[in-house]
């Protein structure tokens, strides 16, 4: 795959479960994605990785249907994303979820009432006292449930990405997206945000994340995607990416992951930690 | 036409909105208190200045060519026909209009409104039918509070100049009133409320990046929505000649 131009669909066995085509975007004369065809592998987690500004997010947010393209064609699990009919894409928006990069809380809200609202809107016949236990199950769990009757105003950074995080996990989705979920996050949180995020890897959630974060990415990801200037530069398995001889996929790599690691060796420890790449 | 196809989606969105009435109805009650409830001061300032008014030089010119009896049918085609909702709609789009505008524009900018989308609730569903049942409900019983203030306050400035009982004065106005000025008050102030909620929301949507589109859209939607409020009028009023 070492190579592939930014047209060209990657070649997986595996079902997608977005699908991308022609995909470009353009921000006033800012082009930011360009031509871009990719499909995300059903059930596996797949990692956006590039430079700042490279237009990640923006790929991101085209995949989740948050942002309609300029130009191409966007299928999130079966559905016309920009021409899908209103009741068909609400039952495929119940089963995704977003986790954005600034939280995106509904800021008149309550923490509380930003968790019960996709749970009141989705499910309006579930008891009131199901909807408290789930919300609070959840917010034990990132040992949030005190601050629950705040508004995001107050809270730091961290405690809006849990928040934004277990907001996004309350209708419990098969299709997650994720943008640098770990940002402002301290070690614990981002500890016990990855046994979440292992558990639904688990269960065969289809994961599609931008992240610099290494041990997310060393933990989670089955597929790497590498952007660089708007355009897909590489896409494939881990291994296959660990392994690309593209000088600038590699440097790409070191330099999202670990401004310290250098192009032999600590890539790939960062990529396959256990050791079982070759 | 992509104001109208909006319009239409709202329309269609309201049946849901009664299938999910625990999340939409906290918006559509605090709607109703800012739109309704926080505005009956100024309402019924305006309504009780306007009615005394009417009564001030009706009472000083119709005397005059010994129509004094006409004051009950000019105060139920001013107040009740054409004053009342336009005036009570000019407030409402005023003080909610514009705040609807500048809270949805504001939820653009800071992402909110994806945020709606990445969870599936549909932003029209959620934001704007509460906010347009709120919106028109509270303009039909504004509507009312108005006529109620605005021919009560010419009772009592009639007082000061020609002081005659109560049952009088209500007489010479039910006798002037009719089920139709009744139904056309009712009618307008429906559209009206229907109107300021679709236009205010709508501009509010219409802001994309830059926070500083908030207040452009907020005059936009003034402009447009005072324009066609006054449209509206004229062409209800026709088809009530009609």
């Amino acid at each position: 795959m070492s190579g592939m131009s930014s047209t060209e669909t990657p070649a997986t066995d595996i079902q997608p479960c977005v699908r991308l085509r022609n995909i470009s975007v353009q921000f006033e004369d800012f082009e930011a994605l360009k031509d871009v065809s990719v499909e995300f592998p059903l059930g596996k987690t797949t990692l956006i990785m590039g430079p700042s500004g490279c237009g990640k997010s923006t790929l991101l947010k085209v995949a989740a249907g948050l942002l309609p393209p300029d130009r191409g064609e966007v299928e999130i699990a079966g559905v016309d994303a920009l021409r899908g009919r209103p009741r068909a894409m609400s039952e495929m928006r119940k089963n995704t979820g977003f986790v954005f990069q600034d939280a995106g809380l509904w800021q008149n809200m309550t923490l509380f009432d930003n968790m019960a609202l996709p749970l009141e809107f989705h499910y309006p016949e579930r008891a009131e006292n199901v909807v408290r236990r789930e919300i609070y199950a959840w917010a034990t769990r990132f040992d949030l449930s005190s601050i629950l009757p705040l508004r995001p105003s107050t809270l730091s950074g961290g405690e809006r990405k849990l928040i934004s995080f277990c907001r996004a996990m309350i209708l419990n989705p098969n299709l997650l997206f994720l943008d640098e979920p770990t940002t402002f996050v301290d070690r614990l949180g981002v500890e016990r945000m990855l046994s979440v995020l292992r558990e639904k890897k688990a269960s065969g959630c289809s994961m599609i994340g931008v992240t610099h974060d290494a041990d997310l990415t060393s933990q989670l990801a089955d597929y790497i995607l590498v952007m660089k200037a708007g355009e897909l530069r590489e896409f494939g398995t881990t291994s296959e990416i660990a392994r690309s001889r593209d000088p600038e996929v590699r440097e790409i790599l070191a330099d999202v992951l670990d401004e310290a690691a250098t192009y032999d060796g600590d890539i790939l420890d960062l990529l396959e930690p256990n050791g079982d790449l070759f | 036409m992509y104001a109208v196809g909006y319009f239409f989606e709202i329309l269609r969105e309201i049946p849901g909105f009664f299938l999910r009435r625990r999340s939409g109805l906290r918006v559509l009650t605090m709607q109703m208190l800012f739109t309704g409830f926080e505005a009956l001061p100024v309402i019924a300032v305006i309504a009780l200045g306007l009615g005394g008014i009417i009564v001030i030089q009706g009472l000083s010119l119709l005397p005059q060519f010994g129509q004094g009896q006409l004051i009950y049918t000019i105060l139920v085609i001013v107040i009740t026909r054409e004053l009342g909702p336009i005036l009570a709609a000019f407030i409402v789009f005023a003080r909610s209009g514009t705040a609807i505008t500048t809270e949805i524009g504001n939820m653009v900018i800071n992402r909110e409104i994806e945020a709606f989308i990445a969870t599936g609730i549909n932003p029209i569903s959620y934001l704007v039918v509460p906010r347009f049942l709120g919106v028109t409900l509270s303009m039909m019983l504004l509507n009312v509070y108005f006529n109620v203030f605005g021919l009560l306050g010419s009772f009592f400035i009639a007082q000061l100049f020609q002081p005659l009982p109560f049952s009088q004065y209500a007489a010479g106005l039910f006798e002037a009133i009719s089920g139709a000025d009744v139904a056309s008050t009712m009618l307008k102030s429906m559209i009206f409320g229907a109107l300021i909620a679709t236009v205010s929301t709508f501009y509010g949507f219409r802001v994309e990046r830059a926070s500083t589109e908030i207040p452009q859209n907020t005059i936009r939607s003034i402009g447009v929505g005072f324009t066609l409020l006054i449209v509206a009028n004229g062409v209800l009023t026709l088809v009530y000649y009609l």
